[in-house]
């Protein structure tokens, strides 16, 4: 291409960027988006550390089980039992002796918020271990393994002792064991988690600008048919010029886009985290590598391209956003399979679907995106899906060039199917 | 004279329906040249295809002696029919930009927009947005934006469409010095009176062919004396059915009558004399549209 073509590209594509980049209604998204994230994160920050500084408040009751039946012993040895736990203040009480109307009557206690729960204990207990655990509610009810593992130390103990071992030996034996965790591969388990929200989180921000940057070229090519200016600008450049610079001029506004978002949710979260320990917690697993930024702006370029041309020949072929409506809910059905497919993909992002949809040119800018976020992707499936990508990109661009060249002059009756086929054979 | 622009045996279509249809004229360097004919006639889809919007499909077009390319492009201005310009831009911004299309330094191209901003009175606006603008500051900013490249053939689509008198009047004596200065230009219109007072030849197109191609004073000499224009009192009108008459055309305060070979004119003059009194016998060159409307006839 000769220089000066180039510089046409050029030209066009900064007319785009500067009429975008200037226009209020990108200040104001570009500004709105990180404030309202930070926002997000800094109420769901202050509600947590509401909660966990009432967590440790003395005013805040402990939780009360009532232990029915069983040996007396038992309930001092449970409680110091779930007191090791060190996840709260357990007050366990005996409860009245068992009878034939005790479990109605603790039940009506719990119902009346005098009990948070209860252990009703067989009275065969010390060989069958078995026992019943009321809960006041669903929160109550998730204690009840801790409140079986210390009566199963418990009655351990008890057992020892009426054979005869010292109470203080029986402790010993039953005392409870320490485990330091350690995780050897990252990305399946604790950091998986992480990854889950990175992926989810660099999908969405990649569907998002596709969706919205995509559409912006459709809008600005319906904008410039309706004020006729193509006639004018095509005796000075080729269609296929104007088509690409003004792919290239709202690609950038994309990319500075992004970039500023990118500066400000760092930098407001920097604050945000020095401020409150508790998202400086919440922001801890993100992590994002050179690689996943190279991965995120390689499909970002490629996926846009993708999506842009097709916008751009849908925008040349129509005359008006009501004409152009259900041809945008066929062109964003790939992105919305994409977004629902999401969670599937993070979650097993090995999976033969998985790696089935990051390969396909449709779903693949989105979808592979969250595979690398997820997990370490070989590097053979990522080239061969740019690869792929690229190839289609480059045949899709020759094809949606052709129905831009003619749709741009075209005024009237919007076209069918049949009539945009036959576009393509024209010079 | 070299031409400017030649166009043999040029050939258009559109899904089988044609456009253009083996049309062949010339326009000799520094002439202003009317390419004319009814909507549909084929006139644009010529056009694109002079200024490289769209290729024939056969036939030839030189421009300045070589095949059409992106070297005798960039020396064309073009106005199209339809104007457009860029609502949210500055008048000047956009104006840079369509020079910076052509190659164009900023500077270069606001020195060049001035001189021709002041003398249509629309410097004044360069900082304004162009949708503050009424519709004819926008067709003289459009006007201006075609002459950015100092183009030494100058195409316009219909250019006075929109322009009160006056503004018209400073179009057409723009366009005269242009012509003086050597440049050719092309108008394509349909009002075939404004050609006649501007251009120095004409190709009639209807239906994607040329009816006639040539110099316009040797097409109406051609054509004879044989147009009676007549002003009546009584009205002209009965005279549409008179057995003397070949064509008949009614402008309101006056008509034109085309004669049928071999009658007098002064036959037509009595009678009209017994319908009332005349106040206008004019024996002249037939109008373009009267020879227009006469070829049609007698090619159908």
């Amino acid at each position: 291409m000769k220089l000066f073509r180039l510089r046409a590209i050029f030209t066009i594509a900064r007319r785009e960027f500067l009429d975008r980049i200037r226009s209020r209604s990108f200040i104001v998204s570009t500004l709105s988006l990180p404030l309202i994230m930070i926002a997000v994160i800094v109420i769901s920050g202050l509600s947590v550390s509401r909660q966990v500084k009432e967590a440790r408040s003395e005013k805040r009751r402990s939780l009360r089980v009532a232990i029915i039946g069983g040996d007396s012993r038992l309930p001092r040895m449970i409680q110091q039992s779930l007191n090791q736990f060190s996840i709260g203040e357990f007050a366990i009480e005996p409860g009245p002796p068992p009878s034939s109307d005790t479990q109605a009557q603790v039940e009506d206690e719990i119902r009346a918020g005098i009990l948070d729960a209860a252990l009703l204990l067989d009275k065969d207990v010390m060989t069958t271990g078995h026992a019943e655990y009321l809960a006041r509610d669903q929160n109550v009810r998730g204690w009840h393994f801790l409140v079986g593992v210390s009566l199963a130390g418990a009655l351990a103990r008890l057992r020892l002792e009426d054979r005869g071992v010292a109470p203080g030996d029986a402790m010993k034996i039953v005392a409870p064991v320490s485990i330091q965790q350690k995780v050897l591969v990252p990305d399946r388990s604790a950091e998986a988690l992480d990854a889950f929200g990175v992926a989810f989180v660099m999908a969405m921000v990649l569907m998002f600008s596709l969706l919205t940057y995509g559409t912006m070229v459709m809008r600005a090519v319906l904008d410039e048919k309706s004020t006729r200016i193509p006639e004018v600008l095509l005796c000075i450049v080729t269609s296929d010029e104007l088509m690409a610079g003004k792919i290239a001029g709202i690609g950038c506004v994309g990319l500075v886009q992004i970039a500023i978002w990118a500066a400000l949710f760092g930098a407001l979260t920097e604050m945000a985290v020095a401020g409150s320990p508790v998202v400086r917690q919440l922001v801890s697993g993100v992590n994002l590598g050179a690689g996943m930024l190279l991965a995120f702006t390689i499909f970002y370029v490629l996926g846009y391209l993708f999506y842009s041309a097709m916008f751009a020949a849908l925008g040349a072929a129509f005359n008006s956003l009501d004409e152009a409506q259900q041809w945008i809910l066929v062109l964003l059905l790939p992105l919305l399979i994409s977004t629902w497919m999401v969670v599937a993909v993070a979650q097993a992002p090995h999976s033969a679907l998985a790696f089935t949809m990051s390969m396909i040119p449709l779903t693949s800018p989105v979808l592979m995106t969250t595979r690398i976020a997820a997990a370490n992707i070989p590097l053979w499936e990522i080239a061969l899906s740019i690869a792929i990508l690229g190839v289609t990109v480059a045949v899709l661009i020759s094809i949606c060039a052709k129905i831009y060249r003619v749709g741009i002059l075209m005024y009237g009756k919007p076209p069918n199917l049949r009539e945009v086929r036959r576009w393509l054979r024209y010079t | 004279m070299p031409a400017t622009v030649t166009l043999e045996r040029v050939t258009k279509s559109y899904d089988g329906v044609v456009a253009v249809d083996a049309l062949s004229f010339s326009i000799p360097s520094g002439q202003m040249f009317g390419l004319l004919g009814p909507n549909g006639a084929g006139k644009t889809s010529t056009i694109r295809m002079l200024v490289g919007i769209t290729i024939p499909d056969s036939g030839s077009i030189a421009l300045f002696g070589n095949p059409l390319g992106s070297a005798g492009l960039a020396r064309i201005g073009y106005l199209p029919e339809e104007r457009g310009l860029y609502r949210r831009m500055r008048v000047g911004e956009q104006l840079v930009f369509l020079g910076a299309l052509r190659g164009l330094s900023a500077r270069e191209t606001l020195a060049r927009c001035r001189k021709w901003g002041e003398r249509l009175e629309i410097a004044a606006w360069f900082e304004r947005k162009v949708d503050e603008l009424s519709k004819g500051m926008q067709q003289k900013v459009q006007f201006i934006a075609t002459l950015i490249n100092e183009p030494e053939f100058l195409i316009m689509d219909e250019p006075f469409t929109g322009l009160d008198p006056i503004a018209t009047n400073e179009l057409k004596d723009i366009l005269a010095d242009l012509k003086r200065e050597g440049r050719t230009i092309l108008f394509s219109t349909h009002n075939m009176a404004q050609v006649e007072r501007l251009c120095d030849s004409i190709c009639l197109m209807n239906r994607g062919r040329a009816l006639l191609a040539g110099d316009l004073r040797e097409i109406r000499s051609r054509a004879g004396k044989r147009s009676i224009v007549i002003e009546s009192e009584g009205g002209a009108e009965f005279l549409k059915e008179c057995s003397l008459v070949a064509s008949f055309h009614n402008f309101g305060t006056y008509v034109e009558i085309g004669l049928k070979d071999g009658n007098d004119p002064q036959e037509l003059l009595r009678l009209a004399l017994d319908h009332g009194r005349v106040t206008r016998f004019e024996l002249s060159e037939p109008s373009l549209e009267q020879i227009f409307i006469e070829l049609v006839r007698m090619r159908q």
